[in-house]
């Protein structure tokens, strides 16, 4: 999958590689498709920042911000390396460090300066991302 | 609808090459389009192609006369046919 990402006039186009169209593509609402002769998708273009990021929090992705794509990472996917904890935004870093820790939502949210439910939207993200389903699974993948 | 200057976004180049709409086509939609609207935060034209089909052009206006093309796309049948 190869990603080209213009935030400024909100242009996003998604390349897809053989195998990774039919699972992705019922998600692309607002999408334009580009399909081969055998009615293939071979790419998905969005005009809509929106509709963007609607379908890549849908796929994985979480982050859609002014500097790009900031965290990639297919669902379900296991493979710690496919998310390096560079590839956060700073605050999803901080949350993950602090749950790293063994925290709470309640004292990652008090620590910094958050409400619980932004806590828990920032883990529900994160948990995707991770291919995880709750803190503790998170926490023994990233203790790996 | 005339734009002295029609510049071209390397996203819409790309999807002219790769959706085969030309330059020619491009600029009828933006001299004469058939439908013009705005669609995402954007200026679209329709226009018909000799074909038959229609073409979209969506674009921005970056300074009085001119224009810059950021997306195409071609769909079958003439503007205002629609399928759905």
């Amino acid at each position: 999958m190869k990603i080209e990402f213009d935030p400024e006039y909100g242009l996003l186009y998604i390349e897809l590689r053989e195998g990774e169209a039919e699972e992705t593509v019922d998600l692309a609402k607002g999408a334009h498709l580009d399909l081969d002769a055998e009615g293939r998708v071979l790419g998905l273009e969005f005009l809509s920042l929106g509709a963007f990021e609607h379908y890549m929090r849908g796929v994985g992705v979480l982050e859609v911000s002014e500097e790009g794509l900031t965290t990639w990472a297919p669902r379900g996917a296991r493979d710690s390396a496919v998310l390096s904890r560079t590839s956060l935004t700073p605050r999803q870093r901080e949350v993950v460090e602090l749950l790293a820790e063994g925290m709470t939502n309640r004292e990652i949210a008090e620590r910094l300066g958050l409400s619980e439910a932004t806590v828990r939207q920032h883990l529900h993200n994160l948990y995707k991302a991770l291919g995880v389903r709750n803190r503790d699974e998170a926490r023994t993948l990233l203790a790996t | 609808m005339r734009y002295a200057r029609i510049r071209y976004h390397s996203h819409a180049r790309k999807r002219m090459q790769q959706r085969k709409i030309s330059r020619a086509q491009v600029e009828r939609a933006l001299r004469d389009p058939d439908r013009a609207y705005e669609s995402w935060d954007k200026l679209v034209v329709e226009g018909a192609t000799a074909a038959g089909n229609t073409v979209f052009v969506y674009y921005v206006e970056t300074s009085p006369g001119e224009a810059l093309v950021l997306s195409v796309k071609r769909r079958r049948g003439a503007p205002y046919e629609r399928s759905e």
